[in-house]
């Protein structure tokens, strides 16, 4: 149940912060997304998809659930399940997993285009995610343990 | 169990997603975190109340029908708004939307176009912001009426001006559009330079609001 918490609080600092960025800034950082790719190295099946209905539930903004809040989700998704095929040293795998989704999400989202007319503010997104994501995966490092790593 | 219930609220009611995300979007109050959640999302909609004012005139024109936002998008290059207003209240995909502010000597609404639909469902709408990357609106600048490009992104910016045109910073860009208003404004240039390959000037789009900030909308029915 620690466990549980630790991942959901992260979870949910990440949403709190993302929304505050955007508020304040007009543009924000993705730490809900490396907050996901970091679970995704520790959650169970049923943890997953906690998390990912959580993230949903937040991050939705139409009727139902859009295509863009989709392929957000699916991407921790597709880290989760392909975790064991990582070859490098796990927090590198959650590095570069982190880095790879957040390029994919945007290529497909808005296209390559924008993020050329915009490659400093895509940058700090992808660099301020990065850190995030690195501190939440120390931080379940220190005190949880892998999943069938 | 939990996991079912978590899905039904996902599905069924995405509204009460909406709704925490705008109480941590447009900050409640702090001391109220113990209190039950509707407690806490009734103060945040009463404390919301008092900046509406700025964008709610007392008489605004006949086919405005003025609506608030019920949320936005979470993710950078794409700045979209869902509305509470869709095809039961009469909204047509590619309707402008505006904002109306208290014009000066009592001459009517200022109007500023912030983007336009670009979905409707039965009960909401989502709307395409200036701010959009994909945002592209034909505009003119200034009382020679240049013809421009509004290019929609985190900083908007009117492009392609004929390089002949004597625009300046500070005037007016006009909506250019069969489904926009006459005369609608956009905002101001900024410092005006040329393009990267010379042929075409090109300058910010200054703006006289707040995004961050709004909450109501007007949208334009024909």
């Amino acid at each position: 149940m620690v466990r549980f918490l630790l991942k959901l609080a992260v979870l949910l600092l990440a949403i709190v912060i993302q929304f505050k960025f955007l508020s304040y800034f007009g543009w924000t950082l993705d730490l809900t997304l490396a907050a996901l790719v970091a679970i995704a190295f520790f959650a169970s099946w049923p943890e997953e998809i906690v998390f990912l209905s959580v993230g949903a539930w937040f991050l939705g903004y139409e009727p139902g659930i859009g295509w863009t809040t989709l392929i957000y989700l699916a991407l921790p998704l597709i880290v989760f399940v392909g975790r064991r095929a990582l070859p490098w040293q796990p927090w590198i795998n959650n590095l570069m997993a982190l880095a790879a989704a957040l390029i994919l999400f945007y290529l497909v989202a808005v296209g390559a285009a924008a993020l050329v007319a915009d490659f400093g503010r895509f940058l700090w997104d992808i660099g301020g995610s990065l850190v995030f994501g690195a501190a939440a995966f120390w931080l379940f490092h220190d005190y949880l343990k892998y999943r069938n790593i | 169990m939990i996991i079912a219930l978590l899905a039904l609220v996902v599905l069924v009611e995405p509204s009460l997603g909406w709704r925490l995300a705008g109480f941590i979007y447009n900050g409640g109050d702090g001391s109220d975190a113990g209190s039950a959640l509707e407690n806490a999302a009734l103060k945040a909609e009463l404390a919301r109340l008092a900046p509406l004012e700025k964008y709610l005139v007392s008489q605004p024109p006949r086919n405005f029908l003025q609506v608030p936002i019920y949320s936005r998008s979470p993710f950078n290059f794409k700045n979209e708004i869902l509305v509470a207003g869709g095809e039961s209240a009469g909204l047509k995909v590619g309707a402008p939307v505006a904002i109306a502010l208290p014009g000066e000597n009592q001459s009517g609404p200022l109007i500023i176009i912030i983007g336009k639909v670009l979905k409707v469902f039965e009960d909401t709408a989502m709307v395409q912001t200036v701010f959009d990357s994909h945002f592209r609106l034909g505009v003119r600048v200034g009382k020679a009426g240049a013809e421009a490009l509004l290019l929609g992104g985190g900083e908007p910016k009117v492009g392609l001006i004929p390089r002949e045109e004597p625009v300046e910073k500070g005037e007016a860009v006009y909506a250019a559009g069969a489904d926009f208003p006459n005369g609608a404004e956009l905002g101001e240039l900024g410092d005006v330079n040329f393009s990267s390959e010379g042929l075409f000037k090109e300058a910010p789009l200054k703006l006289p609001y707040d995004f961050n900030r709004l909450q109501v909308v007007s949208i334009i029915i024909k």
